[in-house]
């Protein structure tokens, strides 16, 4: 399992070359100009220029690459704004927890709702109890997150005035943006959980364990829903990763100042350092966050770590 | 069937949900006439508590984006960063009214010498936050990081050096006799103390040091920012007049624009700078939030259209440029931006501007006409039409002033395609001659209205033609003689709007109101010419009683 987890590591560096490569090219060749962006469009040509000089922009793809690679593989620095001059690791390590945090939250209302709904689903199959969980699905899916957090806000917020708007601040200010993308989380959990779940309640084990005389309740959760997981927790992991990339939508619409916001505003002025070193951050937890779901489907199927017992892996 | 059944209760409790939730605030579409400035149209705010003397008092104002740096020399393209920097760092001079006189900040006053030498005396007691008092060798020194920075040149190209005189008293020598040159230089650059610049540890994009009347508390950047007062602020109120008029200031930086009106329906915010449009109506007495008033006055910016003016392209040829501003109905585009709240341009300025020619309000200014623009086009060989391409910024506004060309221009033969960039796109896009046949932009200036033609028509800026690649030298020799101070008379500003109007190189189309919403605890909101709201310069009610924690 250490081999294992090593030789994932050691695998992701060559990923985040590739990531660094084409986010930097894309990047290059993407038209606008920061020095416009820093100055104006009111300057002469020189001062434009001079500006340009001192980002290093007049120098070759290539010599800029190189020497952006020599930063962020050699030194870690993943370089300076060019708007404000902050470090941009500092930038992403101060915004990274509040991402962090909603999605983490945003995961766990899935999960908590997607799944029961899912096997209540699966459990009574073409009943009322099925269709509502699937039209609860279907609305979920349906409605764009957009939306939904402006209603939340809405309702809550304004209607109501139990929740703030948003800003950040204690536990409240989490409730409605994780709530805004948690409720459309759990609708696609909650389709892949009945899905898995109809393929797993027919299997011969299942029977076997109701004729056992196993209480229901221990052969659906027990039995039946541990195999049923491996796809479902594919999905979150997947889900979780993206998320952590910036929940874009919930941050501008909540003011969260997340990721998101973060890579947002660096595109739109043409920030290069802080969109190269935020994407590359983001490549790197997500290649994590896929290995601890790897690592996850071992804990969850003993027969899928047993494939890594010993010193090698079994076929 | 009852499985149906169930689905239908189930939909039509989330379409009830759904409806109580958006139901809060019906109005309609249209907005009523704005409040004047100031008049309070509610009834000032319920609170729980009235202010004593010994509770603080705090306001709290939407911003649309994080600043990103609180550094003193940082672009000030937008009210959201002036409206901080200005509350901590303090230049020479303010200019509250909007082409006003200079009133005394840091300088106690300047006096003109010969040869465009400006002697300033500064306040012998002026300290920073920190306590490092500031001298002219202070300065000499902001003038001299401003420059080597580079984001506002403009605040330093006309400087060519200051000599000190003494502690408080250093000679400005100004190299342009352009009228407003001086006024460039003293308003807008933050003076600080060299000290704090040398103790910073991140040259103060997170940690300044200054001698405005408020110091940083705290700051989420991309969420909020705190300001509170200096309680070693060096001015009194017998001399500069009350400047701390409340204790905290709080910045909510609010993205979404219908997260502002909530915002403001909750209580969130005091003072709001981009609330949109259409939801106006909600706080200016005629709906149903009470509690508020509008600040309304003329906006300085200009909506315009600027044609490529460069050989080869259509709108090089000015009968074309003029056809299309006689096919452009102003009017329309008042009533659809604006709601009609604002001013038609008669000129490449508004009645704003202190050096606004009053005769052009009886002028004609290419009324709408679409016979005559076809006939024009015809004269030059257009008769059968022609293509041409607008390009536009992310701003909604620009878009549907686009749209609106593209239909009016459609009416007389002439098809435009609408190029929409997001900003950093269309500023890279201006510049380049090959990318576009008309743009459209806003255009301001800090009270003159030569400014304004300076920044986009001064060949000496733009390599030898004007921003929009217009080649004529009597229009730079008229501009010039606008420019410069002993000639900036009525008559040669005149004479250079006619060849503006001649040329047509840039089509104004109007001018609306600029609004904020606030809470009607604040009476008399200051907010300059240029949009920063001093919230410790205005006034409030006695039951603002936001207390500060």
């Amino acid at each position: 399992m250490i081999r294992y987890i090593i030789k994932r590591v050691l695998l992701m560096i060559p990923v985040i070359l590739g990531v660094t490569w084409i986010i930097f090219t894309i990047m290059h060749f993407t038209p606008g100009d920061p020095a416009v962006i820093i100055l104006g469009t009111e300057v002469s040509e020189d001062l434009l220029e001079a500006k340009r000089v001192e980002l290093g922009l007049n120098r070759s793809y290539l010599a800029q690459f190189l020497d952006y690679l020599k930063d962020v593989f050699l030194h870690f620095d993943l370089g300076t704004s060019y708007v404000n001059g902050k470090s941009v690791s500092a930038e992403i390590f101060q915004r990274f927890p509040y991402t962090f945090r909603v999605a983490s939250l945003s995961v766990c209302i899935s999960l908590l709702i997607g799944i029961p709904l899912g096997v209540v689903a699966a459990v009574n199959q073409y009943s009322w109890k099925d269709n509502a969980s699937m039209t609860v699905a279907l609305v979920g899916i349906s409605m764009p997150g957009f939306w939904v957090g402006q209603m939340l806000s809405l309702l809550f917020a304004l209607t109501l005035g139990w929740l703030p708007a948003s800003g950040v601040g204690g536990p409240q200010y989490y409730i409605l943006p994780c709530l805004a993308i948690g409720l459309s989380g759990c609708a696609s959990i909650a389709r892949q959980t009945r899905s898995s779940m109809l393929e797993v309640i027919r299997q011969d084990y299942i029977v076997t364990a109701r004729a056992k005389g196993v209480i229901e309740n221990k052969v659906i959760y027990g039995h039946g829903l541990r195999n049923a997981l491996i796809p479902v927790i594919t999905q979150a992991g997947s889900s979780f990763g993206i998320q952590l990339g910036g929940a874009l939508v919930s941050e501008t619409v909540f003011s969260i100042p997340g990721l998101g916001t973060y890579m947002m505003t660096a595109i739109s002025s043409r920030d290069y350092p802080a969109i190269q070193g935020a994407v590359i951050y983001v490549a790197i937890i997500f290649g994590l966050v896929m290995l601890v779901v790897d690592l996850l489907y071992a804990f969850i199927d003993p027969r899928i770590k047993a494939q890594y017992s010993g010193k090698r892996r079994r076929k | 069937m009852k499985g149906k059944k169930a689905v239908a209760l189930l939909i039509a409790a989330a379409m009830v949900l759904g409806t109580a939730a958006c139901s809060n605030g019906d109005g309609t579409s249209e907005t009523t006439q704005a409040a004047s400035s100031g008049t309070e149209v509610g009834s000032a705010a319920e609170t729980t508590a009235s202010v004593s003397s010994d509770q603080k008092r705090q306001v709290n104002i939407e911003i649309s984006g994080d600043p990103q740096s609180l550094a003193p020399y940082v672009a000030l393209s937008t009210p959201r960063n002036r409206t901080i920097i200005y509350n901590i760092y303090e230049p020479l001079f303010f200019r509250l009214e909007f082409g006003g006189e200079l009133t005394s900040c840091l300088a106690k006053s300047y006096e003109l010498m010969d040869g465009n030498v400006y002697r300033i005396t500064l306040y012998d007691s002026i300290k920073d936050s920190a306590g490092n008092p500031i001298t002219s060798s202070d300065v000499v020194f902001s003038y001299d990081k401003c420059r080597e920075i580079g984001v506002n040149p403009s605040q330093v190209s006309y400087i060519d050096k200051i000599e000190i005189v003494d502690d408080y008293t250093f000679d400005m020598y100004i190299n342009s006799t352009e009228v407003g040159a001086f006024a460039e230089c003293v308003l807008w650059t933050p003076i600080i103390a060299e000290a704090a610049w040398n103790a910073s540890p991140d040259e103060m994009i997170s940690t300044p040091v200054a001698t405005g009347p408020y110091v940083l508390d705290e700051w989420i950047a991309g969420s909020s920012l705190t300001l509170v007062k200096n309680e070693n602020y060096w001015q009194t109120v017998e001399e500069g007049g009350e400047r701390q008029a409340v204790d905290k200031i709080h910045y909510s930086e609010i993205a979404e624009s219908a997260q502002v009106t909530i915002a403001l329906e909750t209580g969130e915010v005091d003072f709001a700078y981009d609330l949109q449009s259409s939801d106006m109506f909600r706080f200016d007495g005629s709906g149903n939030v009470q509690g508020y008033a509008l600040y309304t006055v003329l906006d300085n910016l200009i909506q315009t259209v600027f044609f490529n003016c460069s050989e080869g392209n259509p709108c090089s040829d000015p009968v074309v440029r003029q056809a299309i501003s006689y096919a452009i109905d102003a009017d329309a585009i008042l009533n659809n931006l604006f709601n009609g709240e604002g001013e038609t341009a008669v000129a490449f300025s508004n009645s704003r501007y202190s050096d606004f020619v009053d005769s052009w309000q009886s002028e004609e200014y290419y009324l709408y006409n679409p016979d005559l623009a076809k006939e024009m086009l015809a004269s030059v060989g257009y008769a059968d039409g022609l293509q041409l391409r607008i390009m536009t910024n992310s701003s909604a506004n620009h878009k549907r002033i686009a749209e609106i060309i593209q239909a009016q221009l459609g009416e007389i033969g002439v098809g435009v395609e609408i190029l929409n960039y997001e900003n950093a796109l269309f500023n890279t896009y201006v510049l380049d001659e090959t990318q576009f046949d008309m743009y459209v932009a806003q255009k301001a200036a800090g009270g003159l209205t030569v400014s304004i033609w300076n920044m986009s028509l001064d060949a000496d800026t733009y390599g030898g033609t004007t921003r929009n690649f217009l080649d004529d030298a009597q229009l730079q020799k008229l501009l010039d003689t606008a420019m410069e101070s002993a000639t900036s008379t009525p008559e040669n500003v005149d004479a250079c709007w006619q060849r503006i109007k001649e040329l047509n190189p840039v089509y104004a189309l109007c001018t609306g109101m600029k609004k904020y919403v606030h809470a009607a605890t604040i009476t008399e909101p200051l907010v300059s010419g240029e949009s920063v709201f001093y919230p410790g310069m205005s006034t409030y009610s006695a039951d603002h009683a936001r207390i500060a924690e």
